[in-house]
């Protein structure tokens, strides 16, 4: 017979569970996401925490369990920006397909323009938090034509840490074209 | 309800993973013979492991008046045999719950024996004939003289019991 628990339920009885099996942070930490998961045999209790709210769901076993975190990336984004800023935030910045120019000490993407800048900043217990690094007043990406006007932008950015960032920000070049 | 459906081994595993449960209820034969162990879901529900023996389920409980009923009755359809009724009672809730009525007791009789063993546990089982059957007298007196002979009779206690058995007069027309 099987038993349904609705969500105050299963959030009640989720205080009484053990360590879970996995757990899982967003690369930007775990206010921007985080999954623990427990084993209960053909599948996994999942309680998916986001935007200050948590959820729970039913999901069938994953070979790599490691992939739950998939979950945060979300599909439904048509910016191209956005999307890659999301897949960084979850990811990390490596996950976008970027090669890193060495001599500059930034990554780049050599494609073709227009480019957008995002800005990594390294904060305390491994959270990496990427944003665009820069926008126009309206909030808009500012898109540069060449890559060369990005990496004059990258390089000329100063910084100042803030108490909780432990080492300077890197830039990344994306291509949006 | 919106929510989450569980199969039933899936509230199995977590059941698993749960730390101490909200209330314990443990037969007075001990864990092996039966247990009800309870999570509290919201104001009124209980996720429920009711273990009896070879039945064992899970099931979410709406209120829980007596949880000792899930023990003497796992099935759920009742006990029709007056006196494996009263072995259940008695290894469930107690031997000293079952009581003979003098008033208006009624033949045939039994007796319940109950040994004592560490661990809290007492076990009761109805005294067999040398056939094997359960023994039953047609006269309260006879199964007194019974009673009477078997207390006298001391024989050595096991290794895990702590105290003498202990004798209980049923009649099974008040059970």
């Amino acid at each position: 017979m099987n038993i349904t628990l609705s969500y105050d339920q299963i959030r009640n009885l989720v205080g009484h569970l053990r360590k879970p099996d996995y757990e899982f942070e967003a690369a930007a930490g775990p206010e921007f996401g985080s999954i623990q998961a427990w084993d209960i045999g053909n599948a996994y209790l999942v309680a998916i925490s986001f935007d200050c709210k948590v959820d729970y769901a039913i999901i069938e076993r994953l070979s790599d369990p490691a992939d739950l975190i998939q979950n945060f990336i979300k599909n439904d984004i048509d910016n191209p920006i956005d999307r890659m800023i999301n897949i960084a935030n979850v990811h990390g910045i490596n996950a976008i397909d970027a090669a890193i120019n060495e001599e500059a000490g930034l990554y780049a993407i050599p494609k073709a323009g227009p480019y957008a800048v995002l800005r990594t900043r390294y904060f305390q217990s491994e959270r990496r938090e990427v944003t665009c690094a820069v926008c126009d007043d309206a909030g808009e990406v500012q898109k540069f034509t060449t890559l060369a006007e990005a990496r004059s932008f990258a390089k000329a950015q100063g910084y100042l840490l803030a108490p909780s960032e432990c080492a300077k920000p890197k830039y990344t070049i994306v291509s949006i074209n | 309800m919106c929510g989450i459906e569980f199969t039933n081994n899936q509230i199995r595993n977590l059941i698993a993973r749960l730390d101490q449960p909200d209330r314990v209820y443990v037969a007075a034969a001990g864990p092996e013979y039966g247990f009800v162990r309870a999570w509290k879901l919201d104001q009124k529900k209980y996720l429920v492991e009711v273990s009896c023996g070879v039945i064992e389920y899970c099931e979410v409980f709406n209120g829980f008046e007596n949880p000792y009923e899930y023990l003497e009755d796992p099935t759920g359809v009742g006990i029709d045999d007056p006196i494996e009724k009263v072995i259940r009672q008695a290894n469930v809730r107690g031997i000293d719950t079952v009581k003979l009525d003098t008033s208006s007791e009624s033949a045939p009789f039994v007796v319940l024996e109950t040994r004592y063993y560490y661990g809290a546990r007492e076990k009761t089982h109805a005294v067999k004939d040398d056939t094997g059957d359960i023994r039953k007298f047609d006269f309260l007196s006879d199964a007194c003289d019974f009673v009477t002979l078997a207390e006298a009779d001391k024989r050595p206690l096991t290794n895990d019991e702590y105290a003498e058995p202990k004798y209980t007069i049923v009649s099974i027309g008040k059970v």
